[in-house]
C-alpha cells in the first residue's frame, strides 16, 4: 500500500475502508445461481401445463365488485415458481421512488432468462424468424387485460411502434432500431416485424425496452392527433399544462410519475393510486397475468409506498435502520459498511449483487481531438496501453471496493458467449517500468528534470480528465488513476464538470478525456449495441471517436473517415447485428472485443463492482446475489411479484 | 406609497430578464438533464434521443418567444409548465406552500421565543456565565452547517424515539386524512426542521438583540428611569427593548422571500414537502419555467417585503415617521 496517496483519500472513505475490512469476513456470502428454479431459465410454463384449474386471489380483491379472478385472469394464466416458497398475500411494502421500476418490474412481449442470454416469452406466448431473419411473427397470449380491465391484444403494439415510435410527428428522428421497419397484425393475437435487413436480436430490444412496443391504445387513442380531434386533444393538454400531445405521450412512455398515471392502465403487477410530494402509493392490478404453481394470483404484496427521496445519504440512512423493504438503486457501493452496521439490530439483510458494469470506469482520450499533438498521441497504441499499464487496478479494488470487485479492463461479462479471459486482463497488468519504457520509446521524455514528462517539442505533457462523477465511484477511482500516472511522470488533471457540458462537448469531440461507466457487457445488449467497442453513436458516453461515428452515421458526409482498423469494427458491429449464424455471430463479437483488447481503445478499471441491495427480513423470495444493471433491467430476471411480505 | 408601488414594476422587470437570462446561460436544457436523471438507470443520453425530445417538448423556439410567452403567462397567475414534474408549476407550488409557511414559521417562532428572551438576558447580564453559556451555544448552531444538524437530528430522531428518517410524516400517515393521530404524528416530525432551521437564525438573533439593548441600557434616560424608581423590569420592556427590537422589524420583509427558499438545503436533506428543495431541483435540472417562476416569485415577495417592513417600522416607531413628515 506504499503508492497509496492517503491525503487524497476523502476521510469518510478511509473511515468505510477500515470498518470493511473489519467486516470482511461477513461480506463474503455467495449465492449460488443453482439454487434458482429451473422453471426462471426455461419459458413459463401455464396454468393448464401445471394442471391448474382453481384459481384464487387477495383477500383484498374480495367484496370490490371485480369479476371473478379466473375471469380476470387470461384464458391459460402464466405460473411462476417463486424462488424459496409459496408467499403470503398482503402487507405494504416500503421503498424510494427510485427503486420503483426494479420492485414492480417492467413487462414486455418477452423477458430476460437469469443466464443474462436468453430472451423467454412473457405477453407473447411464442415467436419466429423467417424469410432469413427478415420478418419475425410474434403470437400472443389470449386474454390478457389491462389493469382497467380491458383487454390488451395486438392493436396496443401497433399503437406503440406505427402511431408512436414510426411516426414522424412523435419521433423526428427514428431510432436505429426502428430504421426500417414495418409492422402489422394478421389477427388480434399475431404480430408480423418486417425488417429490410435481418435482425436476429430484435427480440433482445423487445424484451429489454418493453415501454418501446406497448402502450394502451384504448387509453392514449384520445390523445393522438390520428384518432382524436385536435381541439379536444389541445383542451386536454391545456388542462394538465402539457405543451403538445407529443410531450404528453412522452412523459407517460418514459413512466414519469405525474397525475395523469394515476388513470393510465398497466400490465404490471401493481398499478399507481395515489402521488402525493412525498409519496406515491401502488396497488394491486386486479388483472395481473401471473400466479404461483398453487393457482393464486401473482402479486402476492398488496401495496408498495414508495417515498421520493433525492439524497443518497437519507436513501441509505433509511435503508440501514429498516425502514425500507427493499432498496439498490440510490446506494452507492463505499457504503456497505454503513449498511452493514445496520444488519445488527435494524432487521435488515445486506445482499451484495454485482453491477455488470465491464468496468466501472471506461477512460476515454479522444482519438479525434482538435489539439495535433495530443490526438497523434491518443491514436499511438503504446500510450494508450501505457496509461493502462501504470494503472495499479488491484489496489483500487482494494480500496474502493473492498476487494469485491474484478479488476478487468472495459469487455463484456465472463458469462457472455463473446467473452475471452485475454480480454479483461490484457495491459491490465499493473507494470509501471513497462509504462514507463513506452513512454520513453514514444519520446514523452523528462526535459527539464522537474520529474514530469515534457512533449517532443518541450512542452510539459498534461493531460486533462473532465467528467460527471455519477453512477458509479469516479471521483475516488479517478484521484488514484491520476496519482498512478503522476508516479509514471504524466502530469493529469481531473476536473469535474457538468452533465450537459459532458453530453454537448461529447457529441462535438471537444473532451481531451473523460470517463464514464461501461454497460451494455451482456449477451442481451452488447450484439445490437457494442457501442463501447465500435464507433456507431454519437453519445455523452462515447468522446473517444465522436468523429469516426458522425462518418458512420452520415453516411461519410459529416465527421471523419476512420482509419482501416477502425473502420472494421464498424463493418464487424453491423454484421454482428445482422447475421443468422450463431458461430459466425461468436466470431465477430470476439474480433470486435479481441481488437479493443489489443488496442485498449478505452481503458477499464474495476468491474463487476459490489453493488449493496438491502432487503428487510420480512422480505422474502428475493436472490440473494443477482446481476445489477440496465441490461436485464436490474431485477426482471428474478420475479418481483413473487417476492411476499413474511408475517 | 403610490410612487414606491410603481416604483416595483421596472424593478420586477429587470429581475425577471435577468432572471431568463441566469437561467438559460449553462450549456444544455431540462432535455438533457432528464435524460440524465434517467440514464442514471440505463437510458443513454445520446444525440437522436435528445433530438426527439427537444421537438416533443418544444424546446426548440428561439429565447426571445420563450421568454414573451413565459412572462406573459406569470402576469396572468399562470407560472408555467415543470418539465421536469410533469405538471403545472402552480399546483406544485400551491401544495406546498402550507407546509412550507408551517416548517418557516415554525421555525421563526421557535428563533424569537428562545433567542429575545436570551438576548435581553444576555444583555442585562452581561459576561455572566450564563451570557458566555448561550453565546457559546449560539455560535456553535451558527457555525454547524444546517444539514449536518439535520442529519445528527434524523439520527437521534429515530434512535430515541424511532422516528422514520425525513419527511414530515410517517409513511402511514403520508397519504391519511387529517386526525389527531395524524396531526400528532406531524408535531413529532416537525421539530427537527424547525430546530434545525431555528438554530441557523437564533445566533445572529441572539447577539443583535443583545448588541441592541446593550446600546440602549447605557443611555442617560435609562440611568435616569432608574434613579426616579421606574421598576426593573417595567423599565427594560417599557423602553430600551422596544427600541432594541425595531432592527428585527426591519428585516420582517426579508422574511417573506425566506419563506419560499430559506429551507432549501435543509429541506432536501430532510426530505420535506416544501418549496426548497423545488427550487434546488429545479436549478440543477434547469427546468425553466419552474425555476423562473420561483425565483420571479421570490422576487416579487422580497419587494412586497421591503415595503411591508418600511411601513410596519413606521408605525412602530414614531420617530420614523416624524423625521418624513
Amino acid at each position: 500500500m506504499d503508492t497509496m496517496p492517503e491525503q487524497k483519500l476523502p476521510r469518510r472513505r478511509a473511515a468505510g475502508l477500515c470498518l470493511a475490512l473489519a467486516l470482511g469476513a461477513s461480506l463474503s456470502a455467495e449465492a449460488a445461481e443453482s439454487d434458482w428454479p429451473q422453471a426462471w431459465f426455461e419459458p413459463a410454463r401455464t396454468a393448464s401445463q401445471f394442471g391448474i384449474d382453481s384459481f384464487s386471489q387477495s383477500p383484498l380483491l374480495e367484496g370490490r365488485g371485480l369479476p371473478p379472478v379466473e375471469r380476470r385472469l387470461p384464458g391459460d394464466p402464466v405460473v411462476v415458481v417463486p424462488l424459496e416458497s409459496m408467499g403470503v398475500y398482503g402487507g405494504t411494502a416500503r421503498i424510494i421512488a427510485d427503486d420503483r421500476s426494479m420492485f414492480i418490474s417492467p413487462e414486455g412481449l418477452f423477458t430476460i432468462s437469469p443466464d443474462h442470454k436468453t430472451i423467454l416469452p412473457n405477453l407473447a406466448e411464442s415467436w419466429t424468424y423467417g424469410e432469413g431473419g427478415h420478418r419475425l411473427t410474434v403470437r400472443l397470449r389470449r386474454g390478457l387485460k389491462w389493469s382497467d380491465g380491458q383487454p390488451m391484444s395486438a392493436d396496443d403494439v401497433l399503437f406503440a411502434v406505427n402511431d408512436l415510435q414510426l411516426n414522424s410527428g412523435f419521433m423526428p428522428v427514428t431510432l436505429p432500431d426502428f430504421i426500417g421497419l414495418k409492422l402489422r397484425a394478421i389477427d388480434p393475437w399475431t404480430l408480423v416485424f418486417d425488417f429490410s435487413e435481418p435482425k436476429p436480436f430484435f427480440v433482445n430490444y423487445v424484451a429489454q425496452s418493453p415501454e418501446l412496443f406497448l402502450m394502451p391504445k384504448h387509453y392514449f387513442r384520445d390523445f393522438h392527433p390520428d384518432y382524436a380531434s385536435a381541439e379536444e386533444i389541445d383542451a386536454r393538454m391545456e388542462e394538465m399544462g402539457f405543451s403538445s400531445w407529443s410531450a404528453f405521450m412522452m412523459t407517460s412512455m418514459q413512466k414519469r410519475l405525474f397525475p395523469d398515471l394515476v388513470n393510465q392502465p398497466t400490465l404490471r403487477a401493481f398499478r399507481i393510486e395515489s402521488l402525493t410530494p412525498g409519496l406515491y402509493t401502488y396497488s394491486r392490478n386486479p388483472y395481473y397475468f401471473k400466479i404461483d404453481p398453487d393457482g393464486r394470483q401473482l402479486p402476492y404484496i398488496d401495496a408498495v409506498e414508495a417515498q421520493d427521496v433525492r439524497e443518497n445519504e437519507v436513501a441509505v440512512a433509511k435503508a440501514s435502520t429498516g425502514q425500507l423493504d427493499f432498496a439498490g438503486v440510490r446506494l452507492p457501493t463505499q457504503d456497505i459498511p454503513l449498511l452493514k452496521l445496520g444488519e445488527r439490530d435494524s432487521g435488515i439483510k445486506v445482499n451484495i449483487w454485482n453491477r455488470l458494469h465491464g468496468s466501472d470506469l471506461s477512460i476515454q482520450a479522444n482519438m479525434n481531438y482538435a489539439d495535433e499533438r495530443k490526438r497523434a498521441l491518443f491514436n499511438d497504441v503504446r500510450f494508450r496501453r501505457a496509461l493502462s499499464m501504470a494503472i495499479n487496478r488491484d489496489e483500487m479494488n482494494e480500496i474502493i471496493y473492498f476487494g469485491r470487485g474484478t479488476p478487468r479492463q472495459v469487455t463484456v461479462i465472463p458469462e457472455s458467449d463473446y467473452f475471452e479471459p485475454e480480454f479483461a486482463t490484457a495491459w491490465a497488468r499493473y507494470d509501471v517500468d513497462a509504462a514507463n519504457a513506452l513512454l520513453d520509446e514514444i519520446g514523452l521524455v523528462d526535459i527539464d528534470g522537474d520529474g514530469m514528462r515534457e512533449l517532443p517539442d518541450g512542452e510539459r505533457l498534461t493531460l486533462t480528465v473532465e467528467y460527471v462523477d455519477t453512477e458509479t465511484p469516479k471521483q475516488v477511482s479517478m484521484e488514484l488513476v491520476t496519482s498512478y500516472w503522476n508516479a509514471v511522470g504524466i502530469d493529469a488533471r481531473q476536473r469535474l464538470i457538468d452533465r450537459e457540458l459532458q453530453y454537448s462537448r461529447a457529441i462535438a469531440g471537444e473532451l481531451e478525456m473523460t470517463v464514464w461507466h461501461a454497460d451494455r457487457t451482456t449477451d442481451i445488449l452488447f450484439p445490437i449495441n457494442p457501442d463501447f467497442w465500435a464507433p456507431r453513436k454519437l453519445a455523452a458516453s462515447l468522446a473517444m471517436w465522436s468523429e469516426w461515428s458522425r462518418w458512420y452515421l452520415t453516411g461519410g458526409n459529416l465527421g471523419e473517415e476512420p482509419p482501416p482498423d477502425i473502420r472494421r469494427l464498424q463493418l464487424w458491429a453491423d454484421e454482428l447485428a445482422t447475421t443468422m449464424d450463431p458461430e459466425r455471430r461468436v466470431q465477430l463479437g470476439k474480433q470486435i472485443l479481441a481488437a479493443n483488447a489489443e488496442n485498449v481503445w478505452t481503458i477499464g478499471t474495476v468491474g463487476l463492482a459490489p453493488q449493496p441491495v438491502v432487503t428487510s427480513n420480512r422480505l422474502r423470495n428475493v436472490v440473494e446475489s443477482g446481476l445489477w444493471g440496465w441490461d436485464t433491467r436490474y431485477t426482471m430476471a428474478y420475479h418481483p411479484a413473487t417476492w411476499y411480505l413474511d408475517r | 406609497m403610490l410612487r414606491r408601488l410603481l416604483g416595483m414594476i421596472p424593478t420586477l422587470a429587470v429581475i425577471s430578464v435577468l432572471v431568463f437570462i441566469v437561467i438559460q446561460l449553462p450549456e444544455g436544457d431540462i432535455v438533457t438533464s432528464t435524460l440524465d436523471r434517467l440514464s442514471a438507470t440505463g437510458v443513454e443520453m445520446s444525440d437522436d434521443r435528445i433530438r426527439n425530445l427537444r421537438a416533443q417538448y418544444n424546446l426548440d423556439q428561439p429565447l426571445p418567444v420563450q421568454y414573451l410567452s413565459w412572462v406573459g403567462n406569470f402576469i396572468t397567475g399562470d407560472m408555467g409548465f415543470s418539465y421536469l414534474y410533469a405538471r403545472p408549476v402552480n399546483e406544485l407550488v400551491w401544495e406546498r406552500l402550507g407546509y412550507t409557511l408551517l416548517v418557516t414559521v415554525g421555525a421563526l417562532l421557535f428563533t424569537w421565543l428562545l433567542a429575545l428572551p436570551i438576548g435581553i438576558y444576555s444583555a442585562v447580564r452581561q459576561y455572566s456565565v450564563a451570557d458566555c453559556a448561550f453565546t457559546t451555544a449560539g455560535l456553535i448552531g451558527l457555525a454547524t452547517p444546517n444539514f449536518l444538524i439535520a442529519l445528527i437530528l434524523m439520527y437521534l430522531g429515530y434512535t430515541w424515539f424511532g422516528l422514520s428518517f425525513g419527511g414530515l410524516f410517517s409513511p402511514e400517515f403520508l397519504n391519511a386524512p387529517w386526525s389527531w393521530a395524524r396531526l400528532k404524528d406531524m408535531l413529532a416530525h416537525l421539530w427537527i426542521p424547525v430546530i434545525v432551521i431555528g438554530t441557523s437564525g437564533m445566533a445572529v438573533t441572539m447577539r443583535l438583540m443583545r448588541a441592541n439593548l446593550l446600546d440602549e441600557l447605557r443611555k442617560p434616560y435609562v440611568t435616569t428611569a432608574r434613579a426616579k424608581g421606574v421598576p426593573p423590569l417595567k423599565l427594560l420592556l417599557k423602553y430600551p427593548v422596544r427600541i432594541a427590537i425595531n432592527p428585527f422589524i426591519s428585516t420582517i420583509g426579508l422574511l417573506l422571500p425566506a419563506l419560499i427558499s430559506g429551507e432549501a438545503i435543509v429541506g432536501v436533506v430532510l426530505n420535506l414537502p416544501t418549496t426548497g428543495p423545488l427550487l434546488v431541483q429545479s436549478l440543477i435540472t434547469q427546468d425553466m419555467y419552474l425555476a423562473g417562476s420561483l425565483i420571479m416569485l421570490l422576487s416579487v415577495l422580497t419587494v412586497t417585503g421591503m415595503l411591508l417592513s418600511d411601513l410596519l417600522l413606521a408605525w412602530v416607531d414614531p420617530r420614523i415617521r416624524y423625521e418624513r413628515a
